[in-house]
């Protein structure tokens, strides 16, 4: 069976991209009731006009409705859940046990099991099947075994993480972030303290060198798993990141749409062709967590930063005009006449092009583009289209 | 309102009770983790016929999430609470509450998971399911609790109001993990109630950390009391857990007497006053649209 690659989008311009770039359905945050409050900026006209965009390329929108909810947040659900059903949208993600009852009444709109709920066991996936959701996403903890097992006793749809970000504690049971900031964790104000450096003290000698003790995890990367996950029968492979950038998600889609389709036609291609896709995205260090063997230090993420992308994201195509031949471009970082971009499309076809008489909007000419998200034209001979990305090759 | 303590003996059990204690809460050998103390099926057999002996009641504590290899494990355990006379089975993941229809214990089951049960609607949601109750959040205020207190009486509900509140239950192997990052040899981490964690911008707060087989548990700096919010909520609670996690036994055995008398806990708070707070009664915490 074909599974699913869902993916993030913390807006509609990376919700088409994900979508172009080889997602089969997205997952949104509307301005209620979602985790993620920074990326949670979808508005019901968005999101409708989202769910068309999906639809039109018979893809899907799921949107997460999956803060543990307290009695303030209570108000709108129901009217937020008809908007929802109205408009289309093909499943709702919950995590509180009310909006799991309320989403039953709206037949047309799925429910499926927020990993907040740290799900990790067939017992526990069939239980929440008899209370009427039919997919759960399961726990980061739980192994490529476990997965094995539990989709062996459970006829409900299973979706597993397969990209990014992992907290560290079981999900929805932390709360650092509350007692450390006042941010509630659960209700899409996580501070990262787990990303925080501390010291460690054992009955008052200190342990740790220079605040070296972490709890934070390395992020999520299975390339090399995912024949296997395919194989498990998992429904759903689901790439984290709502916060993260348009290249970034066009990127990671594009490798994972690669090596699901590679793996199901026999073609698979070595794995450093896809890392080394990945790698051209901003990154944390990365590991496959819990999914094989046993987790060591290995995993956990000790000194903080990001590893530079192989290759700069300088602009997206915005337009085209076939006839003259001259692409409207967006700036997203700093490139210049004469630098080599690699032309990165979502059917993959990398040609490099040489920059060169440039122009901004007025038609002047312009040797450097280093004004954020200035609108610039130039002449590409190959035929390019809306959201293809330039990236400046080292 | 029961108080419930969590037993480290047998030989505990008659001082705990004329101190007050209603409820012994004992963690199993097998599905417990943060804990100083756990017993065997049989210690617990015993525990239970020598409790009821006494008039008190015993409930077990399976506090870990359930993983599919666990499956196999829980149901033996199932198995053998449903043969004993146990009086409740607090648990931390719903696959307890999802199994324990199938061996008669579903009326046993108290939800304990620490976070989660956080709005009215929860108990209502689980009386559906027939268990025995819930334990509300631990990270809500006391006008939270008190607006699902009076909004629902028809299933028991409860509260850890006492003792170091944990905020963080990771499976990864922290401390271990760390040890092995620095290349120094992993000390003996069992049962050591001794490390600590501070973060720089908190120079004052300690928050203790600790690691077992199930994973790694990082707590609230301060403890928690709630000796004037219990008198508010008391007309709701079935049961007062007063937890026991990493406090000395003289301070435990004070702090069980003093939520039964007013002298006791004046006398309490006398003496150990200083190092508990109010956690997070009236922390309301922010939600994203107040950032």
């Amino acid at each position: 069976m074909k599974p699913e690659l869902l993916a993030p989008a913390g807006d509609l311009e990376r919700l088409k991209v994900a979508l172009l770039y080889g997602a089969d359905a997205v997952y949104i945050g509307g301005t209620q009731f979602s985790l993620r409050f920074r990326a949670s900026n979808f508005t019901l006209s968005e999101i409708a006009a989202g769910v068309k965009f999906a639809h039109a390329l018979g893809k899907k929108v799921y949107v997460t409705a999956n803060i543990v909810m307290h009695n303030d947040d209570l108000d709108g659900l129901d009217a937020y859940l008809s908007d929802l059903e109205k408009m289309g949208v093909d499943a709702v993600i919950a995590s509180s046990p009310y909006v799991v009852d309320r989403a039953i009444q709206h037949p047309r709109l799925a429910i499926h099991l927020s990993t907040q709920q740290s799900v990790a066991s067939s017992v526990l996936v069939n239980f929440w099947g008899k209370m009427g959701v039919s997919r759960v996403v399961l726990a980061r903890e739980v192994s490529l075994e476990e997965i094995k097992m539990i989709k062996s006793a459970t006829n409900v749809e299973l979706e597993v993480f397969i990209h990014g970000g992992m907290c560290s504690s079981y999900s929805g049971r932390c709360t650092l972030s509350n007692d450390m900031t006042d941010r509630d964790a659960n209700r899409g104000g996580c501070a990262h303290s787990c990303r925080w450096n501390y010291d460690l003290y054992r009955y008052g000698e200190l342990l740790s060198n220079g605040a070296d003790f972490q709890m934070a995890s390395k992020d999520l990367q299975t390339i090399r798993i995912i024949p296997d996950l395919i194989v498990s029968g998992v429904t759903a492979l689901k790439i984290e990141g709502r916060m993260k950038s348009l290249h970034y998600i066009a990127t990671v889609v594009n490798a994972y749409r690669r090596v699901i389709d590679d793996t199901l036609s026999h073609h698979l291609l070595p794995w450093n062709e896809y890392e080394n896709a990945i790698a051209k995205a901003e990154n944390r260090k990365t590991s496959s967590g819990f999914l094989v063997g046993e987790l060591s230090y290995e995993q956990q993420l000790y000194q903080q930063g990001i590893i530079e992308p192989s290759q700069d994201f300088v602009g997206v195509i915005l337009d085209y005009d076939a006839i003259t031949k001259i692409a409207t471009i967006g700036q997203r970082n700093v490139f210049k006449d004469g630098d080599t971009v690699e032309l990165f499309t979502p059917d993959n076809r990398n040609e490099l092009l040489i920059i060169q008489n440039l122009q901004d909007a007025d038609g002047n000419p312009v040797k450097i583009a280093n004004h954020a998200m200035q609108i610039l034209r130039m002449p590409i001979c190959q035929t390019v289209k809306l959201y293809d990305l330039l990236r400046k090759v080292p | 309102m029961r108080i419930v303590v969590t037993l480290h003996s047998l030989l505990e059990m008659k001082q705990m009770s004329a101190l007050g204690a209603d409820v012994f809460l004992v963690n199993s050998d097998c599905l417990s983790t943060k804990t100083m103390k756990c017993f065997s099926k049989m210690d617990i057999a015993t525990i239970i016929e020598e409790a009821h002996q006494i008039n008190k009641l015993v409930y077990v504590n399976l506090n870990t999430i359930i993983h599919e290899p666990d499956i196999p494990i829980l149901e033996a355990f199932l198995l053998f609470l449903a043969a004993t006379n146990i009086d409740g089975i607090v648990c931390f993941d719903l696959s307890v509450v999802a199994l324990a229809e199938q061996y008669g214990l579903n009326d046993k089951i108290i939800y304990q998971p620490g976070t989660m049960n956080t709005n009215s609607y929860d108990p209502w949601f689980f009386r559906k399911l027939k268990i025995k109750g819930i334990t509300l959040s631990k990270d809500i205020t006391l006008a939270e609790l008190i607006a699902i207190g009076e909004n629902y009486q028809g299933m028991e509900i409860s509260l850890v109001g006492h003792g170091y509140s944990f905020l963080f239950y990771s499976k990864r192997l922290l401390l271990k993990s760390y040890f092995e990052y620095r290349g120094k040899p992993v000390p003996n981490l069992s049962n050591c109630d001794g490390f600590r964690l501070i973060e720089n911008q908190r120079p004052e707060e300690m928050y203790p950390i600790y690691e077992d087989g199930f994973g790694t548990h990082i707590f609230r700096s301060r403890k928690l009391q709630s000796f004037n919010e219990v008198k508010v909520m008391r007309p709701y609670l079935s049961d007062f857990f007063v937890d026991r996690m990493f406090i000395e036994d003289e301070e435990y055995y004070a702090s069980i007497g003093a939520y039964k008398d007013e002298t006791n806990e004046l006398l309490f708070l006398n003496r150990y006053g200083n190092s508990y707070d109010s956690g997070f009664y009236y922390q309301k915490n922010k939600e994203r649209d107040h950032i």
